[in-house]
């Protein structure tokens, strides 16, 4: 793979994808060992520039950096002088000036991280810009479920949740579609993305208003390999696009009562959720803490699957340099 | 497809920078031939008739 920056998962081929995942195989192995160190990224210096809140990505990036010897630095958009009314084109041409070899950026504005890459030397990491795309969170779904289900090709996975609001949601239609898998987004007519018709017909997925009717259908065919429930982002939203909480639990939450029907039919069904979770909102903390539940590899495919970013991005042209 | 123009928005700090906004995400900010004086205010145009 010779690319230089990660900004949609749309630029990835289904080739770059599987060259990903089977990179992100081997890091997990390294993730196993006592001695968690690669000298792949020694002497590269990354930047961890996160203008949102994170746990996850954040903290898994800096720790894929550093097993792989890179010097890792966190700036934060509070504790950076964007808080003090500097622009970000000055805040990140300020930090490549210091010669930084990648930036992995978090922006609440949709389409800054393709900004930031028109401004800089550096390779861009887009983790996460706005409501648009999250592709490394994409990346480790779809490792996660290549784990758990072996081949995506022709299974059905079912992403449920607040699908306006989701970055999420959009990388995961694009890469599990590449991988071959099916897949139906299912949410209240007022939480999907307006113009989404268009979209599914474009990428080749399916759209769903009954949740019920989704994960029973009558054809075993039909029904779901997979379940993948997403927050309630209740930071973005400026109006009321529910009645109550309860009623969207009702209708959309996966409830102990939902995951008792489904494990009748697939006891080992994979229920993946990215993060954070609204524990008895969107998802029961029954289903959360399920035998089934991949919510806790996804954490952990996240540090091995952002090794094979950073190593498919950068480790070339150290060798290169080298 | 609809873009939204911006004309000396604030967006990414950028205060006073045009801003191209298309399908929600930001295209291209910096000066935008053909913004016009909108004087921050928000337009809803088609590309072709700016450029």
């Amino acid at each position: 793979m010779t690319r230089k920056h990660l900004l949609s998962s749309a630029d990835l081929s289904r080739d770059e994808v599987d060259s990903i995942l089977d990179t992100a195989a081997s890091m997990h192995d390294v993730q196993r060992r006592d001695v968690k160190k690669l000298p792949t990224l020694r002497g590269r210096t990354v930047i961890n520039l996160f203008f949102e809140d994170s746990t996850r990505t954040r903290s898994s990036f800096e720790i894929a950096g550093k097993w792989m010897s890179a010097d890792t630095i966190n700036i934060t958009g509070k504790g950076s002088s964007t808080s003090k009314g500097e622009s970000l084109r000055d805040t990140v041409m300020t930090i490549c000036a210091m010669s930084v070899d990648a930036l992995v950026i978090r922006h609440s504005a949709s389409g800054a991280c393709h900004q930031v890459a028109q401004w800089v030397d550096a390779s861009v990491i887009n983790a996460g810009d706005g409501t648009h795309e999250h592709p490394t969170q994409a990346l480790l779904d779809a490792y996660t479920l290549r784990q758990r289900l072996g081949s995506l090709e022709g299974r059905h996975i079912v992403i449920v949740g607040d699908l306006a609001h989701s970055r999420v949601f959009r990388s995961n239609v694009i890469t599990l579609g590449r991988l071959g898998a099916r897949v139906t987004v299912v949410a209240p007519p007022t939480l999907m993305p307006s113009g989404i018709g268009d979209w599914a017909a474009r990428d080749g997925f399916a759209t769903s208003w009954d949740l019920d009717q989704t994960l029973y259908a009558a054809s075993p065919a039909d029904r779901p390999d997979a379940v993948m429930m997403l927050r309630v982002q209740r930071e973005r939203m400026s109006g009321g696009f529910f009645p109550t909480e309860r009623e969207y639990t009702t209708g959309y939450g996966l409830t102990r009562e939902r995951l008792a029907r489904l494990y009748a039919a697939t006891p080992d069904l994979p229920i993946l959720h990215p993060g954070p979770m609204n524990r008895g909102l969107e998802i029961s903390a029954e289903a959360a803490d399920a035998t089934s539940s991949a919510i806790l590899d996804q954490v952990s495919a996240g540090v091995a699957v952002r090794m094979a970013v950073l190593y498919h991005l950068l480790a070339g042209e150290t060798e290169a340099a080298a | 497809m609809t873009d939204l123009l911006l004309k000396g928005a604030n967006l990414l700090g950028d205060k006073g920078a045009d801003v191209l906004v298309r399908d929600g995400v930001i295209a291209e900010i910096g000066s935008i031939p053909g913004a016009g004086e909108l004087g921050g205010r928000q337009l809803t145009v088609d590309r072709k008739s700016v450029v």
